[in-house]
């Protein structure tokens, strides 16, 4: 395999863009604990660009990974199998589920 | 005498003689729509270089035989339309990731090493004699594997998987949807035989989801799904002690 094949195909490129994603967002994450250790933001203006420019990434990575969804899970309802569509649209579902109540407590906690 | 035509530019490669794989050009005639890259590569050893080597045999898809690069995508060449195509020309190449023997034959001895390894056969514990009858199965039980029973071994999948191509230990594709194939089929009772190949850290593991693979089946077999769903029944195996089968 040349060193540039990841560039030779559309889809090949498209996966180690959502293979890169996990760099930056493991980057963030690392920071979060680190301050969280802190149990104060460190260095709040720098953080708030940083997690600006990895929003970007993380609504890629989630994306991919929900949409990939119906084709790892897989389980019958009476006896017969539950769609691929319907599992991918439960995902994002409860992504959106769960951002909204993270969102609201975070305001609530800010008040 | 047909006024379309169109350029074959067709991977040669003799051990004895050269170095490296080269690429030459055939201009031949371009008669019919119908006409694929295979009827393509038949004219030019027909009418124009006897000594051309490649693989094929049914030319209806379904052997998988005669799967080769075009302009760079691994597909059956029985079911590569030269219409899509023309006016450019095209380029075939031997598949990605294998070594060539000659011209655009590979060496697929690896592959069958892998197919064999994961026992694509149905595994009884205890066979039971002619006269107890047939195991009967029902549709929705059939429905479990129909779609990696599609497999037909053309190998298209390794030649699109960077994973195989960088690591060829990785038991790869259709090795993994032929297992759950028969892991799935409500008569088999092989999956601890087949577990510790496909759970192998260069079985199922190794697999990063490129999704390439179920992108140039030409059967829409999906072994990347095949994969992921075999993680993840490993997994549920794994942590629930109820999810162990015999």
């Amino acid at each position: 395999m040349p060193p540039n094949w990841w560039t030779r195909q559309r889809h090949y490129f498209l996966y180690t863009v959502r293979e890169f994603t996990s760099v930056p967002l493991a980057i963030w994450l690392l920071w979060l604990l680190y301050d969280i250790r802190e149990t104060r933001l460190v260095q709040p203006a720098a953080f708030a660009i940083f997690s600006i420019v990895c929003l970007p990434f993380a609504l890629y990575h989630s994306w991919t990974f929900l949409s990939l969804a119906g084709s790892i899970i897989h389980f019958k309802v009476l006896d017969r199998p539950v769609s691929a569509r319907l599992i991918v649209a439960s995902q994002f579902a409860l992504w959106i589920g769960a951002s909204v109540v993270i969102a609201l407590l975070l305001v609530g906690l800010a008040r | 005498m047909p006024d379309k035509r169109i350029t074959i530019r067709a991977t040669r490669y003799d051990p004895e003689k050269d170095q490296a794989p080269r690429l030459q050009s055939y201009d031949i005639p371009f008669y019919d729509d119908s006409m694929v890259v295979l009827d393509a590569l038949n004219h030019i050893k027909s009418h124009v270089d006897g000594s051309l080597s490649y693989r094929w045999s049914c030319r209806m898809g379904i052997c998988g035989s005669c799967g080769m690069m075009v302009n760079g995508t691994p597909k059956l060449t029985c079911n590569a339309f030269l219409r899509d195509y023309w006016p450019r020309s095209i380029t075939v190449q031997p598949l990605n990731n294998f070594p060539v023997i000659r011209d655009l034959v590979i060496d697929m001895e690896d592959f069958m090493h892998k197919l064999k390894s994961v026992k694509p056969w149905i595994i009884r514990k205890q066979e039971l004699p002619l006269g107890a009858g047939e195991h009967h199965q029902t549709n929705e039980q059939i429905d479990d594997f129909r779609q990696f029973s599609e497999c037909i071994n053309c190998m298209l999948c390794y030649a699109a998987c960077p994973v195989y191509g960088l690591n060829n230990e990785f038991l790869g594709p259709a090795a993994t949807a032929l297992a759950r194939r028969y892991n799935l089929d409500s008569r088999d009772q092989g999956l601890k035989e087949r577990q510790p190949i496909i759970g192998d850290a260069e079985g199922i593991w190794e697999c990063s989801f490129v999704g390439e693979c179920s992108v140039v089946c030409p059967k829409g077999v999906d072994p990347a799904k095949a994969i992921q769903q075999t993680k993840l029944d490993t997994t549920m195996r794994f942590v629930l002690p109820y999810g162990n089968r015999d």
